[in-house]
């Protein structure tokens, strides 16, 4: 908000509340942590809760303390990382390739169509042991699963994308001469942007689950791996923190394609 | 007759063909069009006005008849032809220099001279200082105005004018209209306009073209001298205006 020397007493006075208002709902949201975390911590101190089963605040700050100086936290993160980027970098890519080759021939989508629609409504984590099965029993078949989660609504997403383009810009382009490929590259390609972000929003969160899915099936490593180890011990500690760490690298990655959809909408006018 | 006007329709027939049913949407219209002339189409809603801007920019096939330019089949003849449509359809992704240069791209016509002829353009038409300025952060006006250049840059035989103005404001309206008539005036372009307003065709045209309901024939043909007048508001206020007004209003409802 820029300062402006020449603005009415009432516009300051709108900008002051305007601004009272936002720091009030910031406080709150950080206040409301706060309580529940202050809350969810005394009950565990004055043992009005079973730790064993609900853990605490300072229980998981120090089982993370722990796998950070035995060195485990990063290599755990590394390796949900790895798969989740490399899974979601797949899907996007062949998705995105899948996507035009079926906007370029409508036969193919049509034949296709029935297939699509299967697949979109098939539980995807149901060929885990099928996967597991062909690929083996690791970080393939995690990457594997994470593909699968993520690229079906990715190609519905951007081949609805791509077919949403006014048909008037098509009409356009066929009338100064342009050929197919042209209007790929001139036409469709950027006029589906803004949605391309879109999709890579909702992928984000698609392939931390198939990630993590993935992992609870068949792995060795991982913060899902942590999640279902510290469960089948009885370590609800490692559960929390490793629970806690993936909700912060999901954001993170939520949050970073969030600021790059907000870059591409400002370009546009959006 | 071939060869005699710059574009010929003759005996020209579209037939539509839906699994449920075969529907003539236009029934032998023979039609010409002369050099620097502009047209327009006026006819009731649904009587096949944009299929025949379609056939005459080869988009779409005719089932029966013959369309030439200068003489030669249409379909031979590319990029003679400049289209305009209801929303200016400038690519929000371009500047404005970037949308003006689009057709050269396409035709890969990026040479000196047709730089140099779209910057006169833009130029002349007080676009000037927004070549680096994307479509939001021009007006409705502009953005035709950026659109119609867009096709005069490939310099069409022909401008089709696919109710151009039908997507404005009143205001936003009168000014286009008289731009967009200045500059074809101008520019010396041959225009066929199809529109349902009929101020709008009597306004800017030499001859206006009544088509009936589908099957489409051509009803009746209007000529007007006026277009010797540069201002759209003045030409409105001439006896001329409101007796041809009146007269196809009278064709139309017969």
């Amino acid at each position: 908000m820029k300062q402006h020397p020449n603005y009415s007493q009432e516009h300051k006075r709108f900008l002051a509340r305007h601004k009272r208002k936002s720091a009030l709902i910031l406080c709150s949201q950080l206040g409301l942590l706060v309580f529940i975390l202050g809350l969810w911590e005394l009950l565990a101190h004055f043992n009005l809760i079973n730790t064993l089963i609900m853990s605490s605040p300072s229980r998981i700050l120090a089982t993370i303390g722990s796998l950070y100086s035995s060195g485990e936290l990063f290599y755990h993160i590394g390796i949900t990382l790895y798969e989740t980027l490399l899974g979601f970098a797949i899907s996007i890519i062949l998705g995105g390739l899948i996507a035009i080759i079926l906007w370029w021939s409508d036969t193919l989508r049509k034949i296709l169509d029935p297939y699509i629609v299967v697949l979109n409504s098939l539980p995807k984590i149901a060929l885990g042991p099928v996967v597991i099965i062909w690929f083996g029993a690791g970080m393939q078949s995690i990457v594997v699963i994470c593909v699968l989660i993520t690229i079906i609504i990715a190609v519905i997403s951007m081949l609805n994308a791509f077919r949403e383009v006014d048909k008037d810009k098509i009409l356009l382009m066929r009338s100064m001469g342009a050929n197919k490929f042209q209007i790929l590259t001139k036409l469709i390609l950027p006029a589906s942007l803004p949605q391309f972000v879109s999709v890579l929003k909702i992928s984000v969160g698609m392939s931390w689950v198939g990630s993590i899915m993935g992992e609870y099936l068949v792995s060795s490593a991982g913060l899902g791996y942590l999640i279902v180890y510290g469960s089948q011990v009885f370590r609800l500690d490692l559960v929390m923190a490793s629970t806690l760490i993936l909700c912060i690298l999901a954001c993170i990655m939520y949050l970073a394609v969030a600021l790059l959809e907000k870059y591409v909408n400002k370009k546009r006018g959006l | 007759m071939s060869g005699k006007h710059l574009l010929e329709l003759e005996n020209i027939s579209l037939n539509y063909h839906t699994l449920k049913d075969e529907t003539t949407a236009i029934k032998d219209i023979t039609m010409h069009v002369d050099t620097k002339e502009f047209i327009s189409i006026v006819g009731p809603s649904g009587c096949g006005k944009t299929t025949l801007l379609s056939i005459i920019a080869g988009i779409l096939k005719p089932s029966h008849g013959k369309i030439t330019l200068n003489g030669r089949p249409i379909a031979e003849t590319k990029n003679q032809i400049g289209y305009m449509f209801q929303r200016d359809q400038l690519f929000e992704w371009r500047t404005v220099l970037q949308n003006v240069r689009l057709g050269l791209e396409i035709t890969h016509n990026r040479d000196p001279e047709n730089e140099k002829y779209l910057n006169e353009l833009l130029d002349k038409y007080g676009l000037g200082d927004f070549r680096d300025k994307y479509p939001h952060h021009l007006s409705g006006g502009m953005r035709q105005r950026v659109a119609l250049i867009r096709t005069l840059v490939l310099r069409p035989e022909i401008l089709l004018l696919d109710e151009p103005f039908g997507a404005l404001d009143y205001q936003t309206r009168r000014t286009v209209i008289q731009d967009v008539s200045s500059i074809i005036t101008r520019e010396e372009k041959t225009s066929i306009l199809v529109t349902h307003d009929l101020s709008e065709a009597v306004s800017l045209s030499d001859r206006i073209i009544v088509l009936s309901k589908r099957p489409s024939i051509v009803k009746a043909e209007f000529k007007t001298n006026l277009r010797k007048l540069e201002n759209i508001e003045e030409r409105k206020r001439t006896e001329e205006y409101k007796r041809i007004v009146d007269e196809i209003w009278k064709e139309l409802e017969n």
